[in-house]
């Protein structure tokens, strides 16, 4: 039972439960509050885990060439050997695997960005260079420079949603660019729901400060404090308070859609789920939903659609077909 | 690359690199050896590899695998020693608590009690940031056992570490 729960807390943390595991954890803690104590030592505990540096060695690199280019003429063929069954051919075993293009000429590299995409119905946890974690949402693309840590900016792009927590440093700001919106904070943490198909964006904050620019609006900064949103809808800039549960409340297998078009519930439940929704010849643009689904089967979201808008759904595999609706 | 970028890679995974070798090879000689004869040749040919991370735990397997395979008699596979070392070496200084540094270094000696494959799971995940895939690959087990291992790693830690946070509860 412990080891069970240990489980389930674990794919939590690390943003990989699933509706069985979730649903488990959600009953212990149900079960006693002592569980939920435990449950946020732990979550803490994790969390401290990733502001450990890693050990140094006990030379540095410097002295490790320094040595190597000291020694007799009789050990390097030693050396070589060593390297001719070893390294040489790890590496080109290396390169089959990554196909990586072996010699690079010298000169000026133009710089590279490194991307991480989760599929629908996945989660996944990045650790970035300079020890930032970001918690991916669903059908989720990020992007940073390939040498984050050495630029002035820690410049981040996203498309889709992530719950940051920003390392502080307060001389290498950390910039979000997601579709038309810049978030920039020196060490927070902050949710961003910016997939490009939903007509709403949104920054919500759990603690520290974060600063928004609309850049079509110019390069004025709204700052935005815990439990604050955020959103862009129509380009209107629209502000709101949550409840700090609320913020990142996706990355914990609820979903809350307030006023949200149908159209992007559709997509959120798409990706959430890994079905596709096919909605025939119905144009649902001017339906919103208002609804809180935790850990809820998929068959309950459809019935929701079915009582409150008529939706009727048939699945099919992995399809869901929609039919009807009378959606104010 | 410069020397001083060299340097940064060199430091951040050196020590990373010679335990996920040691993991393979249960010779710290062989590990050392094997991960900065990887920094020099990665120095001397002045490779850029589009990522470094992945690169230089790849070759690492690699370059180990094939040590084995050449010195024949290292087993691959053995029998964890499952019994943990005694908190007594991790307890702190006494002094004054609270200052995060200490509560880090902490944290840092209750990880390194954990059996080493454990703890080679536990580092790749929460350090390196190896997803559970990532991380199977790397050392010839299932996602399952990886799932595992970071469960009953949180376990431990949670019961030896829990007192570093408490009073502290927040949900953030």
């Amino acid at each position: 039972m412990e080891d069970k729960i240990w489980t389930c807390i674990v794919k939590r943390l690390s943003c990989t439960e699933t509706e069985e595991s979730a649903a488990v954890l959600d009953e212990w803690l149900k079960s006693d509050a002592a569980h939920i104590e435990q449950y946020l030592e732990a979550k803490n505990l994790w969390k401290m885990t990733a502001l450990i540096e890693p050990e140094v060695p006990a030379e540095d690199a410097a002295e490790l060439i320094h040595n190597y280019q000291q020694e007799e003429p009789t050990n390097a063929p030693r050396r070589m050997s060593f390297w001719k069954y070893g390294i040489a051919a790890a590496l080109t075993g290396a390169l089959l695997l990554a196909g990586l293009q072996f010699f690079r000429q010298d000169k000026p590299q133009p710089v590279e960005w490194v991307v991480h995409k989760t599929e629908p119905g996945r989660m996944d946890t990045l650790i970035l260079p300079d020890q930032s974690t970001v918690c991916l949402n669903a059908g989720t693309e990020i992007r940073f420079r390939k040498n984050f840590t050495s630029e002035k900016i820690r410049d981040v792009q996203l498309k889709g949603e992530a719950y940051f927590e920003v390392q502080h440093d307060k001389t290498h700001p950390f910039v979000v660019t997601s579709g038309d919106i810049k978030t920039t904070v020196y060490g927070t943490s902050f949710n961003i729901r910016a997939y490009p198909n939903e007509a709403e964006m949104s920054v919500a904050v759990n603690s520290g400060k974060v600063g928004v620019q609309h850049v079509p609006s110019g390069d004025t900064a709204i700052f935005l404090l815990p439990n604050d949103k955020l959103s862009l809808r129509n380009g209107q800039l629209v502000r709101s308070t949550l409840d700090k549960a609320d913020v990142s409340s996706w990355a914990q297998g609820e979903m809350i859609f307030e006023q949200m078009p149908l159209r992007d519930v559709l997509a959120t439940v798409a990706r959430r789920y890994r079905v596709e929704i096919k909605a025939g010849t119905e144009d649902y643009g001017d339906c919103k939903l208002t609804a809180r689904f935790k850990d809820q089967p998929l068959s309950a979201i459809l019935k929701t659609l079915n009582i409150s808008m008529n939706i009727a759904a048939r699945q099919v595999n992995d399809t869901i077909y929609l039919e009807g609706g009378n959606c104010m | 690359m410069e020397l001083h970028e060299f340097e940064l890679i060199y430091k951040q995974w050196n020590v990373s690199l010679q335990k996920y070798a040691h993991y393979f090879l249960r010779d710290e000689e062989a590990s050392r050896s094997i991960v900065n004869d990887l920094f020099l040749y990665l120095w001397f040919s002045k490779k850029q590899p589009d990522n470094c991370k992945v690169y230089l735990f790849r070759a690492v397997k690699n370059a180990s695998l094939n040590y084995i395979k050449k010195h024949g008699n290292v087993p691959l596979l053995y029998v964890e020693d499952d019994r943990l070392t005694t908190l007594s070496d991790a307890i702190p200084e006494p002094g004054s608590p609270g200052i995060d540094s200490e509560k880090l270094q902490f944290l840092k000696r209750v990880i390194s009690l954990l059996p080493e494959r454990r703890q080679l799971v536990f580092r790749l995940h929460r350090l390196e940031g190896f997803s559970y895939a990532e991380i199977a690959d790397l050392m010839h087990i299932s996602v399952r056992t990886v799932e595992d291992h970071l469960a009953k790693s949180m376990q431990f830690i949670h019961a030896h570490a829990k007192h570093l946070v408490d009073g502290n509860l927040t949900e953030a």
